[in-house]
């Protein structure tokens, strides 16, 4: 990936709220969390949103970090392994019970398995079809708009 | 009296001049020699045939192929395109360049997996593709890890090729093509341009046809390779072409001599010519059991990382800069691509000089060569500049280099250079006559002057449009022009422009997406 | 030089006559086929002193693989530095009129290929039974460049438009006088070609001018007749031999328009024996013109002179003596008197002494003297630039060709092909090696210039020895000097240049070939002694170089750049070699290389 800072943001914010909005719909009903089903989406959608509030933050430390680098690109392996960070800060949150409006304790399996697929999901299509339909994506450094 | 005519070798005879006229009919008179807009009347009375059609691509390589291709998938029919060329195909010139400078189909390019020349959208990329063709994981996983714990990963040249001819079949490119050569572009009189072409001989009564457009688009590639001087002035003084070579020029029988006997040979020049250029030489001599000696004369020996500051540092060593591609990745659409486009002047120029200098990718394998060679001590490198080339007995060459430590002076077999320069775009004498008459300038850097759109700045001809894409443009505000990449990103700006002129139509989600799935497919457009 | 100057008068007939510089040829065959080949050839080895290469490329055509069939016949006549080239082919004939020079191509078993030192005299090549019959307007007739319909073509020594009784009228003889030629050039050759001619032909500005001052007049006056005209010309009918027309009696000596002094026809003729520097183009020599022509007068006697009334001549030799700036009014009439003359140094006289020259006695009526002597239009004059006035405008009063403008940048190619590569042949001749039309004495090819200008063979894409892509350049081929085309490299790493033809083997030095230096020799030594002494030969066609086995015992083995096995040569058949080529004899192996990327 080759983004610029603000194409960071706004490709983090298109993917999540887009690819990652339509996933946890889609995951909410099948994690092992005993919820129910209304306040399985809560849950999930809260957590969803703290990634992304958080990601934001995290985008403006990966472009500094970038910034050491060369070619000034993304590598697409840094994109998966931001998700090791990221979970992390986001889980130790949830554990923290910091977050607003997630009240019980959230299990990790389920957290796990929430957040990784997302990532993943969301990796892949930024590393793939994203650049399909936006075809100007690509080359502004991420920008949609 | 014999009654049957006599067909003799040729044009066809020209049909009888009128009085007055242009020694020659069909020709360009000296008045459209000397005016830099030329009337409908003007052309007419050259008897030159005029042939109305909206878009015109001037070259006919991998520039105009790329532009072509992006028209199409906005929807623009064939008929309202022609791509004035002397190319059987847009990628001849690419691949004769390619293969003499040892990158045979077989061996990688240096371009990125996503750079696909067959494909705007760039997906699935190169390394997909060949994952997909060969049942394997390792392109994928190569592609992962690069470039932190892999080399970035490369397609081969082959499969750049072949993909390309599938889409030229699939936008049904050969319709567009007219063979000839373009003399000359200017503007007309009321709108548009005059492309002049000269059709092949006896391809046509008149011997010069005029393309009256809209839109011209120029992607002639670069002049040629400027041969140093002293390569030069060897041939013409000995007319030994043997042994002093270019690596841009076949030159295999440099590598058939030292099949034959040992010897050494002197490679000039730190780019990735000179990297393949040794991997050959190292190859050969591994698979044969030669004695080759190398010896490597870098004019500037980069010994470490280098670069102004701690933000920008390129890694170097043993003589050699090493950068992933061309250019610093970015250019291709990241930070540098939009520090470079709000920039001017010579502001710009510093930026370019900045990442520019010659650099080659780090290839593993390169490096575990050359290393060897060092061990081994068949491979020296060094710095020098040569001075001076003279033959020698037997078919060696004599030469003298400076270096830091003094002259020095070696036979050997052969030199190559690795250092040909690419000639001014005046050399061309489309770009020499857009200089003088088109209205065209020169950019920061010398070469064409384009708008971040493309369009040849001072060129308009309202409602008319003149674009210039590929390596002429190198110095304006896209950097990284002379790659497939970048040849697609300046056909994206083009196409843009000409969505808002109204010629093609918007190529928004809905429309790419389902291009995309015709593509996919592989349904023809 | 001379050659292109001469006039060409062509004879009707059922073939084809064609004219190209320093090249007449005269063909017939009903297949137009080896027809144009013979066209082609013959133009591709045009420009100055062609003869012997065209010579020695037509040879090679009738004896090489691809010779046409008996049914062409052909003939040329070519300039070959101070002589003549003739190569006749079948029932064609040459003759040189006045000198009884007369080649026949059925004297001989394959063909006739001979030099004949530049005749004074018309020489007509034509073919068998083609009788030229004098013709009215002969005067106006000429050929400059192209192939027209004909069976016959004389040549007519002297500046083309010059004063010149036709050759075969002195012998009574009847000419066919066509209608002017109708020049049917390929696009823009005839323009190419005139500047190219312009400096051959650059005379002195006087005489120039002063031609062109010549009072002409297109028609022929009432009463004139051809026969008479001729007759009177030549002598009469009876003139030796007139029946014959293939024999001129005796050589004619070259005519000098500008310093003729008006002898009979055949004396004029024969009066400028003696002049020969004396023509149109070099009217230079002084004093000596006087005492030349006066010589040449004397010669008169001997040649037709007989029945030499000036009358025809006489105004034609006012003509030409208006041109003669010194020659006083007197010196005229008495060339009517067919008296030898003495010439005065060639300044030449202005337009109005002519008319005071034509004497009563001339007699014959209408004789274009008359008309000669109608006044020039100044047009016609000198606003052109130097070169020698062409017969047909002087006469016929119309303005001459268009002012020369500067050739376009990218002229045509003289008649040749453009850039476009020509398919290989399938015995490996590559027509682009006619087209190309090196010549293998030097290094001499044709090829097209780099945007730096240097010489490429045409299918290349960069120049070889600057790097610059040569499709900038349109076709225009150019002769000049051809860079090596490749290097040979053998198995030991011996690597010999080829911008020479070799013959290769084991002792080539045997061959007289080597030893004549026409080829260099490569000497391969094989311990099984499978190489023969003489085994193969490295021949360079154009830009192509090729491989010809030499009869050698074992054999020579080729295999193309990508072929994995040895494919025999079949001996004698060229193959031509691509880069990469290698090949096999007897246990040694070599590799042909080239800088010039062309497959």
């Amino acid at each position: 990936m080759l983004p610029t800072l603000n194409g960071r943001i706004q490709t983090r914010i298109f993917l999540l709220v887009v690819v990652g909005g339509i996933w946890t719909l889609l995951i909410t009903p099948v994690l092992p969390v005993d919820l129910p089903l209304a306040d399985r989406y809560r849950v999930t959608f809260i957590v969803l949103l703290t990634v992304l509030v958080f990601g934001i933050v995290w985008e403006f430390i990966y472009h500094f970090i970038q910034q050491f680098r060369w070619e000034k690109d993304w590598p697409t392996l840094f994109g998966l392994v931001t998700a090791v960070n990221e979970g992390a800060l986001v889980w130790v949150l949830l554990e923290l019970g910091v977050v607003p409006g997630i009240s019980s304790p959230v299990p990790l399996g389920a957290y796990l398995l929430q957040f990784l697929t997302t990532w993943i999901v969301v990796w892949l299509v930024a590393n793939g079809p994203m650049r399909v339909p936006f075809i100007h994506w690509r080359f502004r450094g991420g920008r949609l708009i | 009296m014999r009654e049957d005519t006599i067909q003799l070798p040729g044009a066809a005879v020209a049909p009888d001049p009128p009085r007055n006229q242009a020694p020659q009919r069909g020709d360009l008179t000296q008045e459209l020699l000397e005016t830099d807009w030329w009337s409908d009347d003007a052309v007419a009375r050259a008897g030159i045939p005029v042939v109305d059609v909206p878009f015109v691509s001037v070259g006919g390589g991998i520039g105009s192929f790329v532009t072509v291709d992006y028209l199409r998938i906005c929807g623009v029919p064939t008929s309202a395109i022609k791509v004035l060329t002397q190319l059987e195909h847009p990628w001849e010139s690419y691949e004769y360049l390619t293969r003499v400078s040892q990158i045979p189909r077989k061996e990688r390019l240096r371009s990125d997996s996503a750079s696909c020349p067959d494909n705007i959208w760039g997906f699935p990329s190169y390394a997909v593709r060949e994952a997909m063709a060969t049942k394997s994981i390792k392109p994928l996983w190569h592609v992962l890890m690069e470039p932190i714990f892999t080399d970035y990963w490369t397609p081969k040249a082959g499969q750049a090729f072949e993909s390309m001819e599938k889409e030229y079949h699939r936008i049904a490119y050969p319709e567009t093509v007219v063979k000839g050569q373009v003399r000359m572009v200017r503007r007309r009189i009321g709108g548009g341009y005059f492309t002049i072409l000269t059709p092949p001989e006896g391809a046509a009564p008149t011997r010069r046809i005029a393309y009256r457009s809209r839109y011209v688009h120029l992607a002639v590639g670069y002049p040629g390779l400027k041969f140093l001087p002293d390569l030069q002035e060897y041939r013409e003084t000995h007319r030994d072409y043997g042994s002093v070579v270019n690596a841009y020029e076949p030159h295999e029988q440099i590598y058939q001599r030292l099949h034959a006997a040992p010897g050494t040979v002197l490679v000039r020049g730190g780019g990735i010519v000179a990297s393949r250029v040794l991997q050959r030489l190292i190859d050969d001599r591994d698979a044969r059991g030669l004695q080759t000696q190398i010896l490597h004369s870098f004019r500037t020996f980069v010994t470490g990382s280098h670069g102004p500051n701690i933000w920008m540092r390129r890694r170097g060593g043993d003589g050699w800069a090493y950068q992933g591609f061309n250019y610093p990745k970015s250019v291709w659409g990241g930070q540098l691509k939009a520090r470079v486009r709000k920039l001017e002047g010579q502001a710009r120029a510093d930026l370019y000089g900045q990442f520019g200098g010659t650099n080659t990718p780090w290839r593993r394998n390169w490096q575990r060569q050359m290393r060897r060679g060092r061990r081994e001590q068949w491979y020296h490198p060094f710095q020098g500049e040569i001075s001076s080339l003279a033959p020698g007995p037997k078919g060696m060459v004599n030469v003298t280099l400076t270096t830091p430590q003094g002259p020095r002076q070696f036979q050997v077999i052969a030199v190559i250079d690795c250092t040909g320069l690419e000639a001014d775009i005046r050399e061309h004498r489309v770009f020499a006559d857009l200089l003088d008459h088109g209205g065209a300038g020169r950019n920061v850097l010398g070469r064409l002057d384009v708008e971040r759109s493309f369009e040849m700045r001072g060129t308009r001809s309202e409602p008319g449009r003149m674009y210039a894409s590929g390596s002429a443009t190198n110095g304006g505000y896209f950097p990284g022009v002379d790659t497939f990449l970048g040849l697609q990103i300046a056909a994206q700006e083009i196409a843009d422009d000409l969505t808002k002129l109204g010629f093609c139509a918007p190529l928004g989600p809905l429309r790419s997406t389902s291009q995309w799935w015709k593509w996919a497919r592989g349904k023809r457009i | 030089m001379g050659f292109d100057v001469q006039r060409a008068v062509v004879v009707a007939g059922d073939g084809v006559v064609a004219r190209f510089p320093g090249v007449l040829c005269v063909a017939r065959c009903p297949d137009p086929g080896p027809l144009r080949h013979l066209l082609e050839l013959c133009e591709e080895t045009s420009g100055d002193s062609p003869g012997r290469t065209l010579a020695k490329r037509l040879a090679s055509w009738l004896a090489g693989p691809d010779a046409p069939d008996e049914e062409l016949v052909f003939g040329t006549v070519a300039a070959a530095g101070e002589q003549l080239a003739v190569f006749l082919a079948g029932p064609v004939s040459v003759e040189v009129a006045g000198s009884g020079l007369a080649l026949s191509g059925t004297d001989a078993a394959s063909w006739t290929d001979r030099l004949l030192p530049l005749p004074d005299s018309p020489v007509v090549l034509a073919l068998a039974g083609v009788a030229p019959r004098p013709e009215v307007a002969i005067d106006v007739l000429d050929l400059r460049g192209g192939a027209v319909p004909g069976a016959g073509v004389v040549l007519l020594n002297g500046p083309a438009g010059g004063e010149q009784a036709h050759p075969l009228a002195e012998r009574g003889s009847r000419t066919v006088v066509k209608r002017p030629p109708p020049e049917k050039r390929k696009t823009g050759e005839q323009r190419v070609e005139a500047p190219r001619r312009r400096p051959e032909m650059v005379a002195p500005a006087p005489p120039v001018e002063s031609w062109q001052n010549e009072p002409l007049e297109p028609s022929v006056p009432e009463g004139f007749s051809a026969d008479e005209w001729f007759s009177k010309e030549s002598g009469g009918p009876s003139a030796p031999d007139g029946s014959d027309t293939r024999t001129p009696p005796e050589a004619l000596p070259r005519i000098d328009p500008l310093t003729d002094p008006g002898h009979g026809h055949g004396n004029g003729v024969n009066g400028l024996n003696g002049v020969h520097g004396l023509n149109g183009v070099n009217g230079t020599h002084g004093g000596s013109n006087g005492s030349g022509a006066s010589n040449a007068s004397n010669g008169v006697g001997h040649t037709l002179g007989a029945e030499a009334p000036p009358l025809a001549n006489s105004g034609r030799h006012a003509v030409l003596a208006e041109s003669l700036p010194k020659i006083n009014g007197s010196a005229v009439p008495e060339q009517q008197s067919a008296e030898p003359v003495e010439q005065t140094p060639p300044e030449w006289a202005p337009a109005e002494q002519i008319p005071e020259q034509i004497p009563e006695p001339v007699g014959a009526p209408g004789l274009d003297a008359e008309t000669e002597l109608a006044e020039i239009p100044e047009a016609s004059s000198v606003a052109s630039p130097p070169r020698a006035p062409r017969r047909a405008e002087a006469i016929l009063g119309v303005a001459p060709a268009e002012p020369v403008r500067a050739p376009l940048e990218d002229g045509n190619p003289v008649g040749a092909r453009g850039a476009v590569a020509a398919p290989e042949s399938p015995n490996g001749l590559d027509p682009n090696g006619l087209d190309s039309g090196a010549v293998r004495d030097d290094q001499q090819a044709r090829g097209h210039l780099c945007a730096r200008g240097h010489l490429n063979d045409p299918r290349s894409h960069f120049c070889v020895l600057c790097g610059i892509r040569m499709n900038e350049r349109t076709g225009v081929l150019v002769v000049g000097q051809r860079p090596p085309l490749g290097l040979l490299v053998f198995d030991d790493g011996a690597t010999y240049t080829v911008d020479a033809e070799y013959l290769v083997g084991r002792m080539p030095e045997a061959d007289t070939r080597v030893r004549s230096g026409a080829l260099r020799s490569i000497v391969v030594e094989d311990r099984s002694g499978a190489v023969s002494r003489v085994h193969a030969e490295i021949r360079i066609n154009g830009w192509d170089v090729l491989i010809t086995d030499s009869g050698s015992r074992n054999g020579t083995f080729i295999a193309g750049p990508s072929e994995p096995g040895w494919t025999p040569l079949p001996p004698g058949r060229p193959r031509r070699m691509v880069p990469g080529t290698r090949v096999r004899m007897g246990g040694r192996t070599f590799v042909f290389e080239s800088p010039s990327g062309v497959r």
